[in-house]
This record gives structure tokens, C-alpha cells and sequence, in this order.
């Protein structure tokens, strides 16, 4: 019985995370931390995996639909989402992605339970040198964004690394554009990053091009588990690529999503069979991303390692010799929250379909000035309320300024700017020193 | 209308005559670590004890300095005051962060600790061999770490490489996937790994045992000494002397209490670091005040 109510307590938890921007895993695992003291720690462990799987469900809806990024591995879907309104096929792209993610998640399920012992082996991807290859490749791809001219891309990608390098590094002896001011000393926050630098781009751009835009009412159809055939390949491609990107340390699911994102607009260049890769990359990499704490009890997100503290309390270790047990529980919900999170994300699809109805301009700015609220209530959390509203509002014309521009690889290597000048220090204190 | 008044009136001074001393318990360290466990642990014991607990934890050491200076001096606030935390403010090179110190008048407890050696599959003998090679993960500071292993390499001839990486996770990870021979780092990490199915087998330190039979001392052949102690201390500002005592008697009894939730977040057992209840509060305060400015030395000298 506390199984289920495990599995339930993720879902909800994770449909609102889905839904609202920001408040992704750490958040909702921050507010569940009084309920998860009453939990036993297995059953938290479950209703970690079913809330993690399920902000992935429900945040590519708001994502294609309004383009919203619930968290950073909707931010392909935002993108290719505008375009898919404007061919008409975002109810298509809704359908087939809820569709790619179940089949994605059984795939992982099945290979994991399968391989079983095997997955103590897991530890040997995180050599240096395998993680700076699977970053850099990331990086080669975004260099050659055809939306953008390439020196477009390279000034996004610099300024990306300059936004992400503020703060103080290392041994405390690098201090890089904090002018002596404490808030800075820890780097940029994520949130107002996002808004500003991404969302409100694109949101200018959307309300540019709305006339352009015909939306279908969402219809839910059985047809669409036979028609996604079609796109099946994609599919798998982001399955695997997904499995792999949720390896990443930091970013997890999210380099996932961008992994697969990439890799299929250089093969397909196709914008619904790269939303359809993304997003089934991001399912299967919310598993493989908790592979490593259930293993050998190495949390590689914020998220995870909040969870680690909580099951600490409760004087619960992750062991290399029982692992196995809490890796099939995990299983079970995760195939349990998939195929409610299909009987959740199409009826939302339907109702939020119903938005466009509404006057477009007016629309986006009353989402604006709603997402403007949420980033100063997350800086709270976080006693940085104002700072969090300073960062925004000195960020905000650059946005503008960059309307005309598809800003993902500046965000892309704002959040893996550190992660990826360490794995070079390390490589370089490895094989150069 | 007499009777919602009268209510009203019971209900207002019933909350307030009922309701236990206000403390705030005050996280200086990250919102996903070790501290942030104990922080909320000890909340929920200080609120079984009967006080009303505020747990309020900023994110890092420099947003709970900024917090703490705006709590009203009445205010009692109980808080962790960490080596690792206050020697970046205390090095003198982070402006408006602090550090935090300790002093006889407001420390309740304090434990000790200090780093391990462990490998995935070898023994101490490579460590110190004459003439051998292998590479060594360590945290951060570079400062600290890396007279030691040069010391080593001098006394014992060896030709040890040692990898820096960004956090004690990186380091454990880095030990499991083969990037490294052995690590160092600290108690809590080295039961993680012998969970993952590493061997931890010596103490760096030049003091108190805590864990293994042997320190690094004693099996190298060198004359060094090598000594990477550092404390942790839990401080109970703006109250009087009175209330620290009591403070100092409730923290004893909730570590001999198994059903604690400090103690469950310790392990649940005997907690694997050394608290010293039997040494003096001058000598704990050393404890923490000392490290701190040890590890704020080496900062300062990886500059």
C-alpha cells in the first residue's frame, strides 16, 4: 500500500513540477522532505523515480504547446514547438512524444532488469575522458545550428561560458566577474537565466509569427500508438542516446534530451522526429540518471544528492551488494507512472490547447509576467528574491536584443560551462601533467 | 459577540504562554549535503524537546553570514560552524562572508575528524614502496594536499601523481571508475565507498584514531608528519549562559538516544566521527577555531 502511495505522491508532485517552470526535482523534493521523513527509504526512493519520470511527461506539454521549458531538457521541445505550430503539427508532436517516452522507459526497464549485475559496471563511464567526449561532441553539434549563422553560434557559445564562469572557482584563487559582490561569489542562478535569455526571445518571436499559427484542437486518438511507427527509429535513436546522456553528471536528462535533439537534426533534420527523439531521451535519461546513487551511491544531480541527505536521516546506505531489489521496485513505478503519465499529458494537451483561442499578445505577456513572479518566489527560497529579479531585469534587453536568434547553445553551455573546464583540468592533470 | 472575544483572548494567550522558546537553526552550508541532514535533524529534536523551532538554511556560507548579522541579538540561533565553510571567508579572501568562530560561551558540541586513505583494489603497500607510481584523488584545496603527497614522494622515493577534483563525489567517482588508484577523503565518504566495495585503510592523521588501526604516520618511513584533522562545531548564539548549558546537557542526551534524529542521521549508531564529550570546551573550541585557520592557511597558499 505505501508503494502505491509512493507512486501517487510522485505523480502529483511531479505534474506540478512539470507544469511550473523552475520548480523542477530539487524544488519538489525541498517541499515532499516533511512527507519523506514519514516514508521508509525504499518507498522514497520510488517516489523520487516516479516524480523525476514524471516532470519529463508533463513538462514537454506546456513546452510544445506554450513554449514554456518546465526544466532544462524541454528546452528542444520549446523550440522546435514554434515551428511545429506553424506546420500545424504540434498535436502530432504531443501524441507521438508521450508515446516515444513509454516506449523509451520499457526499453530502459528491460535492459536494466536484464543486464542486472552487469550494471555494477556503471562506474566506468565516469572516466574523464568519456564524459569530456560526450560533452565536447554536444558542443561540435551546436557550432553547426542551422538556425544560426556560425559565428552567431560561436558568440552565443562564448557568452553562454562567460555568464556560467561568474563567480569564484577552484581553490578560491579564480574569482571571475564578481566585482567583490557576495550574491555572485556562487554564479548566476539557472531560473532568470532561462527567462531571460531564452523564453523571452522566443516569446517575442512566437507573438511575431502568430498569425502564422493554425492549432488543431487536440484529439485524443488510439490511431496515434499505429501511425507512430513511422517515427519509431527516432525513437530507439533517442532511447539509447537518452540512456547514455543521463550519465552526465549536472545535467543528467537534460544533456539527454540535447544529445539526441542534436544528434537527429543532423541525421533527419526533421523538427517533429527531433522533438520526438528529445523527449523520448529525456524519459529514458531520468532512469539511467538514478542508476548511479542506487548503485554505488553517487548522486550526480542537486536532486539526488537532497535525496541522499534525506535517506541519510533514516541511517539508509546505497550498497554495491543490494542494489537489486530497490532497482526493480524502482522499475515497476517507473512503467506505472509511464502509462499514467499518457493518461495525463493528452487530456492537458486538449485543455491547454484551448488557450490559442485566446488573444496571442495578451496571452504571452500574461505568461510573462507570471513566470516574472515565479523567478522572484523561487529567488525567496533561496533568500535572493531581489537578486534573482536584478539578474532578470539586467538580462532582459539581451534577450531582446537576441530575438532574431535560436539562444540554445548560449544556455546549453551557461549551465555545462564549469563541468566542462573541470573535466579539461582533470584531463590535462591526467595525461599532460 | 462576548463569547468570540473571550475566545479570541484564550486563544491568543494560550499560544503564547504554551508555546516553547523560539530558536532558529541556521544552515551554513549547501541545501543537499551532510550539514543540511544534521541542520534538519537536530530541528526536529530541538521541536520534540519543546522549543519552536525556525530552520532556515540560505544555501552557503556567505548567504547565512549575511542572515545572521540581520537576527535580532535576543534571538537565540543555534548553527554549524564548519572548517571547510569558514576557511574561505576565514583566508581572507572572500569579502563580506564572514568567517564564523567558535568561543567557550557559545560552543555546544563539536566533533573531529580527518581524512582516510581507500583503494578499489590494492593495498597500502604501493602507497609508500620505494620507487612506485600511482595516482591519487584528493578534494580540494590543491594548497593542502599537495606538500603532503610532495613529502611523501621525497620520503619514501616514490613518483605519486595526485588528480584534483571538484568535490568529494567526484572523487569517490573517480576511484570506482579506475580514473585513480587511491583517494583521500573523509570518514563519512570512506563508509560510502566500502558500501561500493572499496578498501579504506589509514588515518592522515598525527592525533586521535577514529577509525582505522593505522595512520599514514605509521607506514610511511619518512619523519613528516602528516596530520589533515578538521572539526566541525555547533554554536548557540544570543543566548544566555544558562541555556547554552542546558543546550550542552540536551545535544549529550540526544547522542545516547538510538531514536534520535541526529543520531539516525549519523548512522544510526555511534557516530562515526569523534565528538569528545569528556574533553574540555577550551579544547574543542581549538578544535574548530584551529582547523579553521589551518585550512585557511592552505587556501591562501594555493593563491
Amino acid at each position: 500500500m505505501d508503494f502505491i502511495i509512493a507512486i501517487l505522491l510522485g505523480i502529483i508532485a511531479g505534474t506540478f513540477a512539470g507544469l511550473l517552470p523552475g520548480v523542477g526535482a530539487t524544488v519538489s523534493v525541498l517541499i515532499l522532505f516533511p512527507i519523506f521523513l514519514t516514508f521508509d527509504p525504499i518507498n522514497i526512493i520510488v517516489c523520487f523515480v516516479s516524480l523525476y519520470s514524471m516532470t519529463q511527461y508533463v513538462g514537454s506539454v506546456p513546452a510544445l504547446l506554450i513554449g514554456v521549458p518546465g526544466e532544462a531538457s524541454s528546452l528542444p521541445a520549446v523550440v522546435e514547438g514554434q515551428k511545429l505550430k506553424v506546420q500545424n503539427k504540434i498535436s502530432d508532436a504531443i501524441a507521438y512524444t508521450a508515446i516515444g517516452s513509454l516506449l523509451g522507459s520499457i526499453i530502459v526497464v528491460g535492459l536494466t532488469l536484464i543486464g542486472g549485475p552487469l550494471i555494477e559496471n556503471i562506474a566506468k563511464i565516469y572516466r574523464t575522458p568519456v564524459q569530456t567526449i560526450l560533452i565536447f561532441l554536444v558542443l561540435i553539434m551546436m557550432l553547426f545550428y542551422k538556425e544560426n549563422k556560425t559565428s552567431q553560434n560561436i558568440f552565443l557559445i562564448s557568452f553562454g561560458y562567460i555568464l556560467g564562469m561568474i563567480g569564484i572557482h577552484g581553490d578560491l584563487n579564480r574569482e571571475f566577474l564578481t566585482f567583490g559582490n557576495p550574491n555572485l561569489y556562487f554564479g548566476l542562478p539557472v531560473f532568470p537565466v532561462i527567462l531571460s535569455l531564452f523564453v523571452f526571445p522566443l516569446f517575442l518571436k512566437t507573438v511575431e509569427t502568430s498569425n502564422n499559427i493554425k492549432i488543431t484542437p487536440f484529439k485524443i486518438k488510439l490511431t496515434y500508438f499505429i501511425t507512430f511507427f513511422k517515427h519509431i527509429t527516432s525513437s530507439l535513436r533517442g532511447t539509447v542516446l537518452g540512456f547514455i546522456g543521463g550519465f552526465c553528471p549536472g545535467m543528467t536528462h537534460a544533456f539527454s534530451s540535447q544529445l539526441a535533439y542534436n544528434t537527429e537534426k543532423i541525421v533527419t533534420k526533421d523538427s517533429l522526429k527531433s522533438v520526438i527523439s528529445s523527449e523520448t531521451a529525456n524519459n529514458a535519461g531520468a532512469f539511467s540518471a538514478i542508476l548511479p546513487l542506487i548503485v554505488l551511491g553517487i548522486p550526480i544531480s542537486s536532486s539526488e544528492a537532497l535525496l541522499l541527505a534525506i535517506l541519510e536521516t533514516k541511517s539508509f546506505a546505497f550498497s554495491i551488494n543490494d542494489f537489486l531489489p530497490i532497482l526493480q521496485k524502482s522499475a515497476i513505478a517507473l512503467l506505472i507512472v509511464n502509462v499514467i503519465g499518457i493518461m495525463i499529458a493528452w487530456p492537458l494537451a486538449k485543455h491547454l490547447c484551448k488557450i490559442f483561442l485566446c488573444n496571442q499578445k495578451m496571452l504571452y505577456s500574461i505568461l510573462f509576467l507570471l513566470l516574472v513572479c515565479l523567478n522572484y518566489y523561487i529567488g525567496t527560497l533561496y533568500y535572493s528574491g531581489n537578486f534573482y529579479m536584478i539578474v532578470l531585469l539586467s538580462l532582459l534587453p539581451i534577450g531582446y536584443l537576441l530575438k532574431k536568434l535560436n539562444t540554445m547553445p548560449l544556455i546549453f553551455c551557461f549551465i555545462i560551462s564549469n563541468y566542462s573546464i573541470e573535466l579539461l583540468w582533470i584531463s590535462y592533470q591526467l595525461y599532460l601533467k | 459577540m462576548k463569547n468570540i472575544i473571550t475566545l479570541l483572548t484564550f486563544i491568543f494567550f494560550s499560544t503564547n504562554v504554551f508555546a516553547g522558546e523560539k530558536i532558529i537553526v541556521l544552515n551554513t552550508a549547501s541545501n543537499n549535503g551532510t550539514m543540511f541532514s544534521q541542520s534538519t535533524a537536530y530541528s526536529e529534536d530541538f521541536k520534540t524537546l519543546g522549543y519552536e523551532v525556525e530552520f532556515v538554511s540560505p544555501g552557503n556560507a556567505c548567504k547565512a553570514w549575511a542572515y545572521l548579522q540581520k537576527v535580532p541579538s535576543t534571538q537565540p540561533i543555534f548553527i554549524n560552524i564548519d572548517a571547510y565553510g569558514q576557511a574561505k571567508p576565514a583566508s581572507g579572501l572572500l569579502e563580506n562572508c564572514g568567517p564564523i568562530l567558535v568561543s567557550k560561551k557559545d560552543l555546544v558540541a563539536a566533533y573531529l575528524d580527518h581524512f582516510h586513505v581507500c583503494t578499489i583494489n590494492g593495498s597500502a603497500d604501493r602507497l609508500f614502496a620505494n620507487g612506485s607510481s600511482v595516482k591519487i584523488g584528493t578534494n580540494k584545496p590543491g594548497g593542502f594536499w599537495q606538500p603532503m603527497i610532495d613529502n611523501i614522494n621525497l620520503e619514501n622515493k616514490t613518483k605519486h601523481k595526485r588528480i584534483q577534483y571538484g568535490g568529494s563525489g567526484d572523487t569517490r567517482k573517480a576511484l570506482l571508475s579506475g580514473e585513480v588508484d587511491y583517494v583521500v577523503l573523509s570518514t563519512r565518504h570512506t563508509y560510502k565507498l566500502e558500501n561500493a566495495g572499496a578498501t579504506c585503510f589509514a588515518e592522515f592523521t598525527d592525533s586521535k584514531k577514529i577509525k582505522y588501526d593505522y595512520t599514514v604516520n605509521e607506514l610511511s618511513a619518512g619523519k613528516n608528519k602528516f596530520d589533515s584533522s578538521f572539526a566541525t562545531g555547533w554554536s548557540l548564539f544570543n543566548a544566555d549562559t544558562k541555556m547554552v548549558k542546558t543546550f550542552r546537557e540536551n545535544i549529550k542526551k540526544l547522542f545516547a538516544d538510538n531514536n534520535s534524529n541526529i543520531i539516525k542521521a549519523l548512522g544510526g549508531k555511534t557516530p562515526i566521527n569523534y565528538y569528545g564529550w569528556s574533553e574540555s570546551i577550551g579544547t574543542r573550541v581549538q578544535w574548530v577555531n584551529g582547523s579553521i585557520k589551518t585550512w585557511a592557511k592552505a587556501i591562501k597558499a594555493a593563491q
